[in-house]
């Protein structure tokens, strides 16, 4: 499965300017037939542009779409093999739940008796059977929502889009509708984008995930991935919690701060490091920032407690360090005690500089690996 | 047992419900006046009501073939004017509404300038426009004429009619295989479809009502009902130009009860913007 294959989607070098600004940049992308892949960013980062430009609303202004090897590029929305769940499901209000679901299929000629089967077939997959009669209005959010997707699969498109589909649930609705999405992803095997803004929801769903900022793919890779190994600053700042600091190298630690603090990391932990002085930036998950109390600990700085709250089976600890106005997030066990003198010192430490992750060190062995950002997520932290 | 008690009024309820009861006598009293001597036989002052009621003058007016005539004449333009108007102005409002037009915003209120000003100023420039091209006392004429006062209905309305239909049902529509005709077919015209309802109905009448333009281009040769009116008063009994007056009432009457639910309707309202 790479990048050459001719299964699937296929986006390359897409670029469109809207209203005088470049809202989406060289962007390249490929998903293969049977994956979810997830465009996930903050607001005006292009996700949106992108997908519409893959469904055929809106035309690229440089770069190739292809699908399954054929080029649609230049082809409308009515003539390519995608079908899209709408934001806001934009259900026919005047048709029947039967009527929006059959449109489709009744434009292409099919016969009534396979319309009729089709469509029950996949409203009995969405759990709609009897709602079959009634109109958009009369049904729940959730409902109407399954009712656009099945809209959507009774076509039997090669490649499903999926604009925030989830946005307009409320918040448990929307953990269990996610999971019913991906389930009826895998059951179909049919490749699917789903566009969010909601790290969680990717993070929990997706076979890859493309990190997306000012139009650009930061990073292109599976979820577990992204977490341990954001490829860029903004990746690290963007997907789960990070520490992040300007500050550069010491001969055990990091020296973090105005105040200069010295975090320890580990005996000689960048000795020989390429290009170990001038300014870094620094990214420490807080699970990895080590807290101990004084009288047990190594080579490590002081902290005082500011705040913590308690997250059930951890509790998360915001840190004052070395006595100077330096902030730590951490996540310490549910029973340590907060109380009395603590040292803090970082187990694992991203190394960016200018936004691309160039170095890792992570506890007594350094891991010096080259990040090499390849934009389809080839490269040392591609899933391939 | 429960008392009843009367409420005192206050003076500004007085007041306002004196205001509301002069308003119905200042409106509904000639229209009431109208419909009593539309089916009076025998009616002379003072006395309130008619001494004697009949349907004969309906008949009468029916019979004398020049009223009759008008009264065809009358809804053949409207029918025509409204079927012309819709064909020109619908793909119009439809541009307006979905297009990003240059000069939008200009154009619709130019349009909307045919009824901004003095009617008859407008007509008799037109008028010599007319003579020149041959079109006075012409049937095209008296389209043409009529057709300038339903275009701001035509445009307008539906414009705020096709405006409404949110884009993302058309897109749907066109993300599972339908053509622009077909979606324009399927999903804008049915939702569409109260708002010009509004429209066509408004232009009909309008058409029918229209007095001045008609007077000016259609005389002698074609005299519709609002322009018959003119001289009816004087050439034939009050009892048949009550019977005309009520004649033409009716189908505005009619036609606006009927849309009376779509023109109150919020959908309308909202879609409104230029």
């Amino acid at each position: 499965m790479g990048v050459g294959a001719a299964e699937g989607l296929a986006v390359t070098g897409i670029s469109k300017s809207l209203g005088g600004t470049e809202v989406v940049r060289e962007l390249s992308l490929t998903v293969p037939r049977g994956q979810l892949v997830c465009l996930l960013g903050p607001s005006g980062c292009g996700k949106t542009t992108t997908l519409r430009m893959i469904a055929g609303f809106l035309r690229p202004d440089i770069g190739r779409i292809s699908i399954d090897g054929a080029d649609v590029t230049d082809l409308p929305p009515e003539d390519r093999p995608t079908a899209m769940v709408f934001q806001n499901y934009a259900l026919w209000p005047h048709m029947t739940v039967f009527k929006n679901v059959a449109f489709g299929l009744r434009l292409r000629k099919v016969a009534k008796r396979e319309v009729n089967d089709r469509v029950m077939a996949v409203l009995k997959l969405v759990n709609l059977e009897r709602a079959r009669d009634r109109h958009p209005t009369q049904l729940s959010g959730g409902e109407q929502q399954r009712v656009a997707l099945a809209r959507a699969i009774v076509l039997e498109p090669k490649l499903l889009l999926l604009d925030e589909p989830l946005s307009n649930l409320d918040a448990k609705l929307r953990v269990v509708v996610r999971e019913e999405i991906r389930d009826i992803q895998q059951r179909l095997g049919i490749a699917m984008v789903f566009v969010t803004h909601d790290q969680d929801e990717a993070l929990s769903i997706a076979d890859r995930v493309a990190v997306m900022s000012g139009g650009r793919i930061e990073q292109f890779a599976d979820p577990e991935t992204l977490y341990a190994r954001p490829e860029t600053l903004f990746v690290a700042g963007f997907v789960g919690s990070m520490n992040l600091f300007v500050g550069r190298l010491g001969a055990d630690g990091v020296v973090v701060g105005e105040s200069e603090v010295l975090v320890p990391c580990g005996r000689g932990c960048f000795a020989g490091l390429p290009g170990v002085d001038g300014s870094w930036e620094i990214a420490v998950r807080p699970e990895d920032v080590i807290v101990e109390h004084a009288w047990e600990a190594g080579p490590a700085t002081s902290a005082a407690v500011l705040k913590h709250v308690a997250h059930g089976h951890f509790r998360e600890v915001l840190l004052s360090i070395g006595g100077g106005g330096v902030e730590v997030r951490a996540y310490v066990s549910p029973g340590f005690d907060l109380s009395g003198p603590l040292m803090v010192r970082f187990g694992r430490v991203l190394l960016y500089r200018e936004g691309v992750l160039l170095h890792e060190f992570n506890g007594a062995r350094e891991a010096v690996a080259a990040g090499s950002r390849k934009p389809d997520g080839g490269g040392a932290g591609g899933a391939g | 047992m429960p008392r009843y008690r009367a409420r005192r009024l206050s003076v500004v309820q007085v007041v306002t419900g004196l205001g509301v009861g002069l308003l119905f006598v200042f409106i509904f009293g000639p229209l009431i006046w109208l419909t009593l001597w539309a089916f009076a036989g025998v009616w002379h002052y003072p006395a309130l009501l008619p001494q004697q009621w009949s349907v004969s003058w309906w008949e009468r007016v029916f019979s004398y073939p020049q009223l009759a005539r008008s009264v065809g004449l009358s809804f053949i333009f409207a029918s025509v004017v409204t079927a012309l108007s819709a064909v020109v102005c619908l793909p119009a409002a439809y541009a307006f509404a979905r297009f990003d037009v240059p000069g939008r915003r200009g154009l619709m209120i130019m349009l909307f300038s045919a009824n901004a000003f003095p009617k008859i100023g407008l007509y008799i420039t037109i008028a010599t426009l007319f003579y020149a091209l041959h079109l006075m006392g012409t049937f095209f004429g008296v389209v043409l004429i009529q057709l300038l006062g339903t275009i701001v209905f035509m445009t307008w309305i539906p414009t705020a009619a096709f405006a409404a239909v949110p884009r993302a049902l058309e897109e749907a529509a066109r993300d599972v295989g339908a053509g622009r005709l077909r979606t324009f077919f399927s999903v804008t015209l049915p939702l569409a479809a109260p708002g010009i309802l509004v429209a066509i109905v408004l232009a009909f009448l309008a058409s029918l009502d229209e007095a001045q333009g008609t007077f000016l281009v259609g005389v002698p040769n074609y005299v519709t009902m609002p322009v018959q009116m003119y001289s009816l008063v004087s050439d034939y009994p009050p009892e048949a130009a009550a019977v005309f007056s009520v004649l033409l009432a009716i189908p505005s009457v009619v036609l606006l009860l009927l849309v009376r639910r779509h023109i109150m309707g919020g959908a309308l309202a909202r879609g409104f913007q230029i």
